[in-house]
């Protein structure tokens, strides 16, 4: 069974809209509970993939591009959940974004100046201990109001998780390179005014990924 | 003797009246444990179940309508953790038998009780290890998914389906002994968020699925289903595949799809052939520009889609 976001039918997006400021106003600000919003879905009864983002401006344009390639590579109905994680490198959806650098220091011990010797230390780590997969990271390095601790982003999905959606992690995979600082500027910068999923197809698709 | 008579006249005429006067018959969460028939108004609360061995008959003219309960909350007879089988809103779940035969004249129609009904406001009519269900000449509005077949048996023809999540879909359950056999002929599927997702056991033939937001047909872990004989066209794809083996497509039109005519998912990896088909024009470079597959990704499978018409197929559609 499969399978959707605010990014997906474009007839339900007032719909959306309506809901997420009632929702805003009900939650001020707090976690937005994605069973509330009982999303149709594509395909099958139920399996609807849950994305969280942290609510800032680069996290939304990641998950947008995120949940756009999903859906048009797997068939998968994404709920991007504004949802902030701990920065402690776990995830308790089916996939999040986290940085390196915060999750590093929530392992405690040495850590790795090498950065890819950092991430496969902490990929180790999540897996063995948590089991949560860390997949291929975005060329992203963070927020830019962040640049003084730049560190990339991450994403992360539960074991469990991947092995309810196949093939997930070799399609986020495929966004690894793609997903970098100059993509997600324009990203912020198309969604401003306008519909963010059609932002992001159009992104994908001069990119020749959809 | 002419006071009776005039009393008689009266409430012989006041009955006659009665169906156009009929109040709505509230149905709430509950199990169906009896043969029933539906006519007039019918106004669903929650959850309604029809249990083995049970047959609902929905009367010709019959309006169905959902009320939109709060997600997996007290309306609903099946828990969040069993979301893989049920829909988030209340649904009409079959385990016994669905007799919804309209007319051309008097269709039967289910859609949502909202004053500003969207896609999702109830789940769908549920089949669940059921044989031998007919929607006839049913208009289906406002569902998750209009129709969804687990392991059943359901003749779907001559219907509407409009602003559902998706029209049409079904799976055979792991280890049930009754395999699907899902016939959706002669239908209008159009506008919903997608058209028909297409397992074992399912033939379509003859509907017109356009206009459809995300896909037409999407073939879905299947082996031996059919499509053929169908007008598949202005979706946002026309045919999405994954992890398909075998499925018969063909004698189809498949045009002006908003993005890609064919498309194969990620996970779709086998290779697949797909003659006899009109992709729009006869001009093979410009059919594969419609196409994504092994050509535009190496992980795909290819699309073989040599042999293709080069008019449109006379006879698809609507019969």
């Amino acid at each position: 069974m499969s399978i959707y976001s605010f990014h997906l039918m474009k007839f339900n997006k007032k719909v959306r809209k309506k809901m997420a400021q009632k929702l805003a106003a009900l939650l001020s600000g707090t976690v937005l509970l994605t069973a509330l919003t009982a999303t149709p879905s594509y395909s099958c009864v139920g399996r609807i993939l849950n994305l969280s983002i942290d609510g800032s401006a680069e996290q939304k344009a990641i998950g947008q591009l995120m949940a756009t390639y999903i859906n048009e590579r797997t068939g998968t109905t994404v709920n991007l959940v504004e949802n902030p994680e701990s920065k402690d490198g776990s995830c308790t959806t089916d996939v999040c974004i986290q940085y390196l650098k915060p999750a590093l220091a929530s392992m405690g011990g040495e850590q790795p100046q090498d950065e890819q010797e950092a991430y496969t230390k902490a990929k180790e780590f999540y897996m063995e201990n948590k089991n949560i997969v860390w997949l291929k990271p975005f060329a992203f390095k963070g927020p830019a109001a962040q640049q003084a601790e730049a560190s990339i982003a991450v994403p992360v999905s539960p074991r469990d998780a991947l092995g309810k959606f196949p093939v997930l992690d070799r399609v986020i995979n495929k966004l690894s390179g793609m997903v970098n600082d100059a993509t997600v500027q324009e990203m912020i910068q198309k969604s401003q005014g306008s519909d963010p999923a059609a932002a992001a197809k159009d992104i994908l698709k001069a990119q020749k990924l959809i | 003797m002419k006071i009776l008579s005039f009393f008689a006249a009266t409430a012989a005429m006041f009955l006659s009246f009665q169906p156009a006067f009929s109040a709505e018959t509230v149905v709430n969460k509950g199990v169906i444990d009896k043969d029933t028939a539906w006519s007039g108004e019918i106004l669903i609360k929650g959850d309604v179940q029809i249990a083995k061995n049970v047959t609902l008959t929905i009367m010709p003219g019959t309006i169905v309508r959902f009320a939109k309960v709060e997600p997996f909350g007290p309306d609903k007879l099946f828990p969040e953790k069993e979301k893989e089988n049920h829909f988030p809103r209340a649904e009409l779940f079959i385990q016994g038998k669905l007799l919804a035969q309209g007319s051309r004249e008097k269709k039967i129609t289910f859609t949502s009780a909202e004053k500003e009904p969207k896609p999702g406001d109830w789940g769908g009519i549920n089949f669940n290890s059921s044989v031998d269900n007919v929607l006839e000449h049913c208009v289906i509005l406002y569902a998750d998914t209009g129709v969804h077949a687990h392991s059943s048996k359901v003749k779907v023809a001559s219907n509407e389906f409009k602003h559902n999540g998706t029209a049409i879909g079904n799976k055979n359950l792991k280890d049930n002994p009754i395999k699907c056999e899902i016939f959706v002929e002669n239908n209008l599927i159009t506008e919903n968020g997608g058209g028909v997702v297409v397992g074992d056991g399912m033939v379509v033939s003859h509907n017109e699925i356009s206009k459809n937001e995300f896909f037409g047909i999407y073939g879905k872990n299947l082996a031996d289903g059919k499509v053929q004989f169908n007008n598949i066209s202005g979706n946002g794809k026309g045919v999405i595949l994954y992890a398909v083996k075998a499925m018969l497509l063909s004698d189809n039109n498949i045009t002006d799809s908003k993005d890609y005519n064919l498309s194969m998912l990620e996970g779709q990896a086998n290779d697949l052939a797909f003659p006899k088909n009109w992709w729009g024009t006869a001009d093979e470079s410009k059919i594969r520009e419609k196409v994504l597959d092994k050509i535009g990704d190496s992980v795909l499978g290819k699309a073989d889609l040599s042999n293709f018409y080069t008019a449109a197929v006379a006879g698809a559609g609507i019969l």
